[in-house]
């Protein structure tokens, strides 16, 4: 048995650890930028990133960001996912082996799943922008005059 | 007749508390190491733990006493660490099983055998269960390993 944090593993995790810690560190970073945004937009843009979100099937409330029981915080302290209801941090692994994950198909997907409300999360941004860049599109350098 | 701690024996307990004493100290002190172990043992894998104890013959009680045949150890953090029949004590406890369980040197007998063959079963079941998390995980080897961020 070894010790990984508070509880006994029946197996050596270093190698899992290895690898996959990357994985939910790049998945972090994503999330990080997300809760920029969300923390930033401008407020007349913020009901309809909402709206999008929502469209893209994700839950929004209490600044998060759900599909199921998987989802991300768009806390502005913190960088957490939600994994089956509960908030783990970028460094979750080891508290993911000893909670959740009993294999390695557990661990991928956990990370399918979180992978997969940032890309509904990018697809929403996208879309907004999309939307905003026609809905300017008529103000094109040509045309722009300064009629006060 | 002999008084030892408020009770008349018929007979002279002192050699079998000397006899016996240190085996069950020494059952004591496994206990305790199982005790550990099944506390911080990780969640996830605590079923699959009490899957095996069930598979090797034993019963997991719900408060935490794993039992074979009657005779068992307590895995949670109690004052009594062995069960023999409905009854519960510890390693310093001989002279009360002298006094209320044990009328013949056979039935200790039978007891510290069982609490030991509990005892080797609980330890069976651990190893069972660390060869199955290493099959489990044994494709995430150091040569496989890339990072893919």
């Amino acid at each position: 048995m070894i010790r990984v944090g508070d509880y006994l593993l029946p197996y050596d995790p270093a190698p899992v650890i290895e690898k996959y810690e990357p994985i939910f560190e790049h998945l972090a970073q994503e999330v990080d930028q997300f809760r920029e945004v969300w923390d930033g937009i401008a407020p007349l843009w913020r009901p309809r990133l909402k709206e999008l979100l929502t469209e893209e099937g994700l839950e929004i409330q209490n600044n998060e960001a759900l599909a199921g029981k998987y989802g991300i915080e768009l806390s502005r302290s913190y960088i957490r996912f939600i994994i089956d209801e509960d908030f783990y941090g970028p460094d979750c692994i080891p508290r993911l082996l000893a909670r959740k994950a009993r294999c390695p198909e557990d661990l991928d997907h956990i990370a399918e799943r979180l992978r997969d409300v940032i890309q509904r999360f990018r697809r929403a941004v996208d879309r907004m922008k999309e939307e905003a860049a026609r809905t300017w599109s008529l103000t094109a350098i040509e045309e722009r005059k300064i009629t006060p | 007749m002999t008084l030892r701690d408020g009770h008349y024996y018929p007979y002279d307990p002192t050699p079998v508390l000397e006899a016996y004493a240190p085996t069950l100290e020494k059952l004591g002190r496994e206990v305790q190491t199982l005790r550990e172990l099944w506390r911080y043992m990780a969640p996830v894998w605590k079923k699959d733990l009490v899957s095996l104890m069930r598979d090797e013959g034993m019963e997991v009680m719900p408060d935490q006493t794993v039992c074979l045949s009657g005779c068992g150890v307590i895995l949670s953090d109690h004052t009594d660490y062995f069960k023999a029949g409905d009854n519960g004590f510890g390693p310093s406890h001989l002279l009360w099983l002298l006094a209320y369980v044990v009328r013949a040197p056979e039935d200790l007998e039978r007891i510290v055998t069982g609490i030991e063959e509990v005892l080797r079963r609980i330890r069976r079941s651990i190893e069972r269960l660390e060869k199955e998390a290493e099959r489990t995980w044994t494709h995430v080897i150091p040569e496989e390993r890339t990072i893919t961020p």
